[in-house]
């Protein structure tokens, strides 16, 4: 049965009406969603994880890191770290530091309640832990595209768009150092770029500590282009560079340099200290060691 | 967080013709891409970038008094894009052209008819320079080819 | 019999769609349980489907090479049923990434960006193992339905077979080897390829029978197998808990202790206790690859299946069902007669089907040796068949070896000719088929293609064509959400020579020139004339008031104040200091010369 012009015109109208309602609830629900989680939170996570940091560390003595013994290392530069065990007292700031260096996403609550967060950094036994660059990664062995790879200087580094996310590098990982993003944090509102210069990670690649790439690359890019194109013998050898956690420790226990560098901090710092690793790590020729006990 | 973003323009607000700039009057790239020499990006110029010479008039050209009235009426920044590479690509120009790499090597010649030569790039015509396959003749130093090199 | 079948499929399989659906708009955290393992109940199910897959070519194509006689019907079920559990083995690996739409970068070619996969990956390994099993056995299967239209395709059965025998043992050796090779305590073990290999086969045997059963008839020779491997399985786990103290006790209790019921005979008679001891091989055998792979569960109890496991489970069975028992009744009602396509068997035993066989095919002149009777391995007639293409399927590999092994993308890795070896019988078994097939059909005109198969195979080849097409194409990359306008004003800090002499170049060149003289062909023509550099006026005006003219500006020169630093301008001022004083001594040297 048709309608007549009066019941066609109500009925638009009513639609009309209608979508104006709904269409206006819409808007606030998007932008509710697309908020960006405050600072505190970030914060409050950190805390949350240091009370809930239970693992320990098995250390045994390892060498001191040389050169890369894959083919095409750099004989100049091996970038690494050593963490100092008397001189950290777990106060979590170098977590705190690199989760927004890194635009690290924070995780929904009932993962949190679990003990399982997104941050390149745990405490384990009361000392930072993260990827230690290993120079015979299992990781990378095993990652089918090629995403988690080895550079020259000594980065075991993470290219998240090659990242199918097959997550057969952190099931090779003996200490679990790789995080995966289960969630799309941006979607989530979990997500913040506090730091531009490194991307936010879709959902389903994994991530870890990068050694802070980003402030390497820069370093090495001004570098490189204040470089007259004749001249010039002296190389690219990251020195000043220091990685956000690093940065942000206030006993100095981070230490950030060069292997292969003798004017690096790192390598003048940890002369003739006993260095560690963790058991499972110390036959893969680790890049950031542990150093405790005086000298 | 970050710089106040800055609405998409259409490019032809002020109309330009690269054939009338460059090489032909003796300018390089860098006057205008103020960036191509030293940053990662080689940017658009500025308004007071092109009344450091239009602040008088160049030539006799009756087009010039167009153009004059235009600039007066223009934005502080009257050119903006989309950046052309995605996000998790490093591009880096002062490193390239320190390196000798000259800026009609990548961008062609096109840019002489206002192409600035996005047809010409894609991953695989950036691994054949830095991997030594084309350019032999320039001689370029070896180039990084690692992933990390130029993703981040 | 066939609705109920079906009806039970679609029971089981709609809801598991939906799991699966989910499973993929959601990614691994639907089904994750723990991030601690990585890995869950998809990869679980893709082994234990994989390994069924493996059983069917065992009785098909390995039993036909051994010159074991499995009459044509049974053969051919176990045929189709490995296809039907590929196309299940192939949807879990992909339906469990993390990002599935970069699948392709597994794949061991340069693709169009320069880029290559990892190849010393297992993952690698399985991606393409798996592929050209799944095609070797579409081809197996296909040739075996049409030798009763076509008899002479029955000469390239057993090469295939041939060609088969070790692709399957290569396959399950590489999807062990998914987990031999970590660093996971529980997965260390040089025995796990056999014993993946001989839980696929326990696995596939009890998928056999099961099959049979519906069918209607049996095979002792496979239930009598069946058992056996029962007690070789538990010989392995025994093993194992004696090495690594793991034990799955419910694996054991349904896969290991319920098959030896098979000794009553009462159970063993009946139909029905029959396909209660095959279920109960596969679900004991399906609780052990969950154990596997995810050894952190412990047992079953401690960390239940959620309802995407339960629905991805479902999924595969129920789509089992459907698709293998939806082809089978197709193929017995498009060809004459139902059953008889897929060969007559009268429900007796084996060796009178195997008699009837033979009589069959010595009516049809196809020669056969007789049985106990040795011929030397190069002197058989399979042998002849594929010599060729066997050398062409060698110079392949050896070809695309040395091909990868040049690839720039390994100079940092550490990487060897035997980190390519599990690629290499896969590309040698397919390229063999090819060459096989081609020959036969374009060189020698073995078998001819009726009209319509010859424009489905075309449509085929295409379509083939169109997926190596993307494969290499691979995905678009995701546009940048920056925007680029003019350069902003850079940070208030001391600038070094090399800087300064960037800033220049770029900002003052155009009319000072690049060395600090004019730039002649801007200036003349178009632009006034600048001051020339002097080193003593510029001594004269000292650095801050140079300072001041950059940033303030003066005649025919805008200010830079917005656009540089006070810090960047004192800089060029030094700079510009060092060109003039340059200036001069080549100005004093050009003198110099020219007094000579």
């Amino acid at each position: 049965m048709g309608m007549d012009r009066r019941e066609f015109i109500k009925s638009c109208s009513l639609v009309a009406v209608m979508g104006l309602l709904f269409g206006c609830r819409k808007i606030p629900l998007e932008e509710l969603a697309g908020d960006l989680p405050s600072l505190k939170r970030f914060e409050d996570e950190v805390k949350l994880a240091l009370s809930q940091a239970k693992k320990t560390l098995d250390l045994v003595k390892v060498p001191t890191p040389g050169a890369l013994k894959i083919p095409g290392a750099s004989a100049l530069n091996r970038f690494g770290m050593a963490i100092d065990l008397d001189a950290c007292d777990g106060c979590g700031k170098c977590i705190l530091a690199c989760n927004l260096e890194n635009n690290v996403p924070l995780v929904p609550d009932e993962d949190a309640a679990r003990g399982r967060f997104m941050h390149w950094v745990d405490m384990r036994g009361s000392a930072p832990f993260m990827c230690v660059h290993c120079g015979n990664a299992p990781c990378e062995r095993v990652c089918p595209t090629g995403a988690a790879n080895h550079t020259p200087d000594g980065l075991s580094a993470m290219m998240y768009k090659r990242c199918t996310g097959s997550r057969f590098c952190g099931a090779n990982c003996p200490v679990q150092a790789r995080k995966f993003n289960f969630n799309d944090a941006q979607k989530l509102g979990l997500a913040r770029q506090f730091n531009r210069e490194v991307p936010l990670r879709d959902k389903g690649v994994m991530e870890k500590c990068s050694l802070c790439l980003h402030r390497l690359q820069n370093d090495r890019l001004k570098f490189k282009t204040s470089l007259t194109v004749d001249a010039s013998a002296e190389e690219w050898r990251g020195r000043g560079v220091k990685t956000a956690c690093a940065e942000a420790c206030p006993k100095n226990a981070i230490i950030f340099g060069n292997w292969l560098d003798e004017k690096s901090p790192l390598v003048k710092l940890t002369k003739n200290r006993e260095l560690y690793a963790p058991r499972e790590l110390a036959d893969l020729d680790p890049s950031v060691v542990f150093m405790r006990g005086r000298r | 967080m970050g710089e106040p973003r800055v609405p998409e323009r259409a490019v032809g607000s002020i109309p330009f013709d690269h054939a009338l700039h460059g090489d032909s009057i003796g300018l390089d790239c860098a006057a205008c891409h103020t960036g191509s020499r030293a940053s990662a990006n080689a940017f658009m110029p500025s308004k007071a970038d092109c009344m450091d010479c239009h602040r008088l008039p160049l030539t006799e050209n009756p087009g010039i008094e167009t153009l004059d009235s235009m600039l007066a009426k223009a934005d502080d920044r009257p050119w903006s894009h989309k950046r052309h590479l995605p996000d998790h690509v490093v591009f880096h120009h002062g490193v390239h052209a320190a390196a000798g790499v000259a800026c009609a090597d990548c961008h062609g010649r096109g840019y002489m008819q206002n192409r600035y030569g996005a047809e010409l790039f894609n991953m695989q015509s950036c691994l054949k320079c830095h991997r030594g396959e084309t350019f032999k003749e320039k001689g370029f130093k070896p180039a990084a080819t690692y992933c990390a090199a130029c993703h981040r | 019999m066939f609705k109920y079948l079906m009806l039970a499929g679609l029971a089981l399989f709609l809801p598991g769609l939906y799991a699966l659906g989910y499973s993929i708009f959601e990614g691994p955290s639907a089904w994750m349980v723990d991030s601690r393992t990585f890995w869950g109940t998809p990869i679980s199910l893709f082994v234990f489907w994989i390994g069924l897959a493996h059983a069917g070519t065992l009785l098909s194509a390995i039993f036909l090479a051994l010159d074991i006689k499995l009459d044509r019907r049974t053969a051919l079920i176990a045929e189709l049923s490995t296809l039907v559990c590929l196309v299940f083995a192939g949807i879990f690996p992909l339906m469990h990434l993390g990002v599935v739409e970069n699948f392709y970068m597994v794949m061991p070619l340069l693709d169009a960006r320069g880029n290559f996969a990892n190849v010393g990956s297992p993952l690698v390994w399985d991606f393409c193992c798996i592929a050209v099993y799944a095609l070797l056995s579409l081809v197996f299967f296909m040739t075996h339905l049409k030798t009763r239209e076509i008899p002479a395709l029955d000469k390239y059965r057993k090469p295939m077979a041939w060609l088969l025998f070790p692709l399957v043992l290569w396959v399950h050796t590489v999807v062990s080897l998914d987990f031999a090779t970590t660093f996971v305590p529980q997965w260390r073990g040089a025995f796990f390829p056999v014993y993946f290999i001989a839980g696929a086969i326990f696995s596939g045997l009890a998928l056999m029978n099961l099959l049979l059963c519906s069918e209607g008839y049996r095979v002792r020779l496979l239930e009598r197998l069946q058992l056996i491997f029962s007690w070789f399985m538990c010989a392995i786990w025994i093993w194992d808990l004696m090495l690594k103290g793991s034990f799955c006790t419910s694996a054991f209790i349904f896969a290991g202790v319920l098959p030896q019921f098979r000794m009553i005979a009462v159970i063993r008679e009946n139909k029905w206790g029959r396909i209660a001891l095959s279920l109960s091989v596969l679900i004991g055998l399906f609780l052990e690859r969950l154990y596997i792979v995810s050894p952190e569960f412990g047992s079953y109890a401690a960390s239940p299946l959620n309802w995407i496991d339960w629905g991805l489970i479902a999924f595969s069975v129920g789509g089992f069902v459907l698709l293998f028992f939806g082809i089978r009744r197709y193929l017995s009602w498009k060809m004459e007669g139902a059953g008889s396509y897929f060969g007559e068997v009268d429900g007796t035993d084996l060796a009178d089907a195997e008699q009837q066989e033979l009589e069959k095919e010595g009516a049809r002149g196809i020669e056969k040796p007789k049985k106990g009777f040795y011929i030397q391995p190069w002197a058989s007639e399979e042998y002849h068949v594929l010599r060729l293409p066997l050398l062409v399927g060698f110079a392949f590999a050896l070809v695309y070896s040395i091909w990868v092994l040049s690839q720039s993308v390994f100079a940092n890795v550490e990487f060897s000719f035997a980190n390519i070896v599990p690629l290499l019988y896969p590309v040698i078994a397919l390229v063999t088929t090819v060459t096989l097939y081609v020959r036969a059909y374009f060189v020698e005109h073995a078998f001819t293609l009726p009209r319509h198969e010859k424009w489905a195979s075309a449509i085929v080849l295409v379509l083939v064509a169109a997926c190596a097409g993307a494969f290499f194409a691979g995905g678009s990359s995701q546009n940048s959400t920056n925007t680029i306008d003019s350069q902003s004003i850079g940070v208030d800090a001391p600038v070094s020579q090399s800087h300064a002499r960037l800033l220049w170049n770029t900002r003052c060149a155009t009319c000072h020139g690049v060395d600090g003289k004019f730039n002649e062909k801007f200036v003349r023509e178009f632009y006034p004339v600048p001051q020339k550099l002097d080193v003593q006026r510029l001594d004269s005006l000292g650095a801050d008031s140079l300072v001041k003219v950059i940033l303030n500006g003066r005649a025919n020169m805008n200010a830079y104040a917005g656009r540089l630093t006070p810090s960047e301008a004192l800089g060029l001022v030094n700079y510009m200091q060092t060109l003039a004083k340059s200036a001069t001594e080549s100005a004093k040297e050009g003198d110099n010369d020219s007094a000579r």
